[in-house]
């Protein structure tokens, strides 16, 4: 194994890399190889076998057949410490930080370069100096816990930095973090990469893909189906690549309800609420939805989002305030389900849907105690696994056999399952976080077709969402959230991304609420 | 009740309370690195009879001590290639050995009951200190062991909190996948502090049969292996908590003899309860406290086996 020395980039090379797992081959031999100074962006749809290829390359997984070489030389991975010692260091969606520590501590596990005895301040001095060294800013008393996602991510980038890596892979970075947080992450990343570290990233974002990359490999089902310079390759030509059925999924113009806004449903007055910390999350807010609307909810993640989340789904109670629907209060789950509420929680595979079940019981979860499909004390087996089999056809489901367990399904059929189920019964009104989170562009579209169509059906739509095009797309009113409280509020026509912005980032509007 | 009389209770209380204090002093070393070696209670009877049994053959304390800290590693290291090289359930296989521990030693050690030692562990006085009055008596007229044991869970607490080693145990705990790609081994570290909380475990056993109650009995550690187990969470994974908890456990189990001296008139069965009752107790106060403060202290990834990635 090669230990790579100082120096600036150096090469990675993925040579005819086989990895299956059991029938399904993830990655289907291929040669690829990555610059140095360069960021290269690795494209595809979600199971297109990215993520696969690079933990191949960072030693998270050994490849079944295929080699790999680092500045020319071969390398053989039997865990990601080889990875690292060779020069290549991986940073997942999840991060690998201990929360409880600080930002100085986490960068000093596992580290040689520290005395045997630990003193606050030499951690403190060396975590200062390693953000120097990469140029990212870093707070070195702070604990990770207390930090936000862009930070951690910092965090976990300078960590995989001091450890040597100069072959640096980001697996779908972006998708944590709000707008500004993705921004000063392709700034730092083209510095990185103009230093001369060799930069990967995983993505299946075409604009930021466009923005950020030199380099641009589109993989499809396993397969290398395109690898072009930046300026050889357009918007068009890489979704192209992308789908081998591209349709108009990403294009699609601004939605406008056929129908006309009808009664308040949704009801929110004054609602006051803490964080677990106990510190004032939600400062009196009050907002109402109603039929036939999607409303928007925009703001830093961290504004008192999921507080709101969570007591209009009555999984929490607010200090004061009141939830209602159709007039009707609600203070737990279930009276709001009984009132005619649908949840589609973020946690879509902890919250909304039970892993480790099948289908059909996470289909009838939310109505186990209908006649429907229970009779007292004992469910109906047969009714109820033909309801999750109409269920499952109406959301065109990738499989119509209902005893498949949900951690077996896409992320993108999971959501369909669990918005379907949501969406369905006697409900009048949803509440949906960051419904397309981590979904492929098709199963994406898939999901707001289904909100398009809650809303078409009377449904009022409560849609919490970090990204903000996708509220643009959907909503008929924005409302923007800050440290608690409503900032701002906009017909979807009269939209300004800007204006909108600088509200989120706490700047005072302009008297455009 | 004369100081006299008060200073050799406390020095009771202390002396008995060695071999809880040793075992949950290892365990919390266990605990740190994210496993939970529930089978505590069996690996303290294996380390009492082996002990016992060294003593007896050898005439040495010290040998039977080194011997009940062999076989204590040597049971605990069972436990630690099913959970955490197979990553089989703790609790599962913790129970399932504290029966396999108390049904062999019973069958292996029926030749050794009512037995006296041949050997026991003397108490050495500290020179000067042993003399003072009252405190002299408390504290200063007990066994090396006892006086290693207290000095135990300080030298945990700076390896824990101010060296890189203990950093990277923490980190082990807490989130064992940061651990990971930082280049430790984490099935390594997890086996090597399930053999040390084994050694001390067994050590404890030991104390007990050479240093306590100087015989064998079937389950002679009586639940000793439980309460120190849950002294680790009465103690809030902190490591000088683990001194307090065992001396209030101590206290609590000598009461019941300073009840009948004094003819309180209370049955010594309530007495022998009373650690029992205690950490019930004492474990309701410390999730009280935790609610209202809303902090976990537990190591964040305790129990969990390691998966990659």
């Amino acid at each position: 194994m090669t230990v790579v020395t100082d120096g600036a980039g150096v090469s990675l090379e993925l040579n005819g890399i086989v990895k299956r797992f059991g029938d399904l081959t993830a990655v289907s031999s291929f040669d690829i190889s990555f610059a140095p100074g360069q960021v290269h962006a690795l494209l595809g749809e979600n199971g297109a076998g990215k993520s696969t290829l690079m933990n191949v390359a960072a030693g998270f997984l050994t490849p079944d057949v295929g080699e790999i070489a680092v500045g020319g030389q071969q390398v053989r991975f039997g865990s990601p410490k080889d990875a690292i010692d060779a020069g290549i260091g991986m940073v997942h969606q999840h991060f690998s930080l201990v929360e409880q520590f600080t930002v100085a501590q986490n960068l000093a596990i596992g580290a040689r370069d520290i005395g045997r005895l630990t003193s606050t301040k030499e951690l403190n001095t060396r975590a200062l100096e390693i953000g120097e060294r990469y140029g990212l800013k870093v707070s070195p008393s702070k604990v990770v816990g207390s930090l936000s996602v862009g930070e951690k991510q910092r965090v976990e980038i300078l960590r995989t930095l001091s450890r040597g890596a100069r072959v640096l892979i980001l697996d779908e970075p972006t998708a944590v973090l709000t707008p500004e947080e993705s921004e000063q992450l392709c700034v730092n990343l083209r510095s990185m990469a103009g230093a001369g570290a060799t930069i990967i990233f995983i993505s299946h974002k075409l604009n930021e893909v466009l923005s950020v990359a030199d380099h641009v490999s589109v993989m499809r089902g396993g397969a290398l189906v395109d690898s072009l310079e930046r300026r050889e390759c357009n918007l068009q030509s890489l979704a192209k690549s992308m789908f081998d059925d591209f349709g108009t999924a990403d294009e699609r113009p601004r939605t406008q309800s056929a129908t006309s806004i009808g009664e308040e449903v949704l009801v929110v007055r004054g609602i006051q609420a803490r964080d677990e910390r106990g510190a004032v999350a939600l400062k009196g807010l009050s907002l109402s939805v109603h039929a036939h609307e999607i409303v928007g909810l925009v703001g830093v993640a961290g504004n008192g989002q999921q507080e709101l989340e969570q007591i209009v789904a009555g999984i929490r109670k607010p200090d004061s305030g009141t939830v209602s629907i159709h007039g009707t209060q609600v203070g737990n789950v279930q009276d709001a389900l009984k009132a005619g509420l649908g949840y589609i929680p973020e946690d879509r595979r902890g919250t909304g849907l039970v892993p480790a079940q099948p289908i059909w019981l996470n289909s009838i979860l939310r109505i186990y105690k209908d006649n429907l499909v229970s009779k007292g004390l004992i469910i109906k087996t047969g009714k109820a696994k033909k309801y999750a089999r109409d269920l499952a056809e109406s959301v065109n489901l990738s499989t119509n056999d209902v005893t498949t367990l949900v951690q077996h399904l896409s992320g993108g059929n999971a959501q369909k399952l669990l918005a379907g189920r949501e969406l369905s019964g006697d409900k009048s009104a949803v509440v949906a976080v960051n419904p397309t989170q981590g979904l492929d562009v098709k199963a994406a579209a898939a999901v707001r077709e289904r909100l398009i169509q809650a809303r078409e059906d009377g449904f009022a739509v409560l849609l919490i969402s970090a990204d903000l095009d996708e509220v643009v797309l959907l909503s008929d009113r924005i409302v923007v959230l800050y440290e608690g409280s409503v900032v701002g509020e906009f017909a979807a026509e009269d939209a300004d991304l800007d204006e909108i912005g600088r509200l989120m980032g706490g700047e005072t509007s302009n008297g455009n609420s | 009740m004369d100081y006299q009389f008060l200073a050799l209770t406390i020095a009771t209380a202390i002396g008995i309370s060695t071999a809880i204090l040793v075992a949950a002093t290892g365990e919390l070393l266990v605990e740190k690195v994210g496993v939970y070696n529930i089978a505590l209670e069996g690996v303290m009877l294996v380390g009492a009879l082996t002990g016992f049994i060294a003593g007896q053959t050898t005439g040495s304390w010290v040998l039977g001590l080194i011997a009940g800290g062999v076989a204590g590693c040597a049971f605990a290291m069972v436990f630690g290639l099913i959970t955490v090289v197979l990553r089989t359930d703790m609790i599962v296989v913790g129970v399932a050995l504290i029966l396999v521990a108390l049904g062999t030693t019973q069958t292996i050690g029926s030749s050794y009951v009512a037995v006296e030692a041949v050997t026991k562990i003397p108490n050495a006085d500290i020179p000067v200190l042993s003399s003072l009055p009252f405190i002299g008596t408390a504290l200063f007229q007990q066994t090396w062991v006892t006086y290693i044991a207290m000095a135990l869970p300080f030298v945990v607490a700076f390896i824990l909190f101010r060296t890189r080693h203990g950093l990277n145990m923490r980190a082990i705990g807490e989130n064992p996948n940061a651990a990971d790609t930082a280049g430790l081994s984490i099935v390594g570290w997890r086996l090597f502090y399930v053999a040390v909380g084994g050694v001390l475990a067994g050590v404890g056993g030991a104390y007990i049969t050479l240093g306590i109650v100087d015989s064998w009995a079937g389950n002679v550690t009586a639940g000793q292996g439980w309460i120190a187990f849950a002294i680790v969470f009465f103690a809030g994974w902190q490591p000088l908590w683990i001194l307090v908890g065992a001396y209030f456990f101590g206290a609590l189990s000598v009461l019941g003899d300073v009840g009948q001296v004094m003819g309180w008139g209370v049955p010594s069965e309530a007495f022998t309860v009373l650690p029992y009752v205690g950490t019930v107790a004492v474990m309701m106060l410390r999730a009280w406290k935790q609610k209202s403060k809303g902090a976990v202290s537990w190591p964040a990834a305790l129990g969990l086996p390691f998966y990659r990635g």
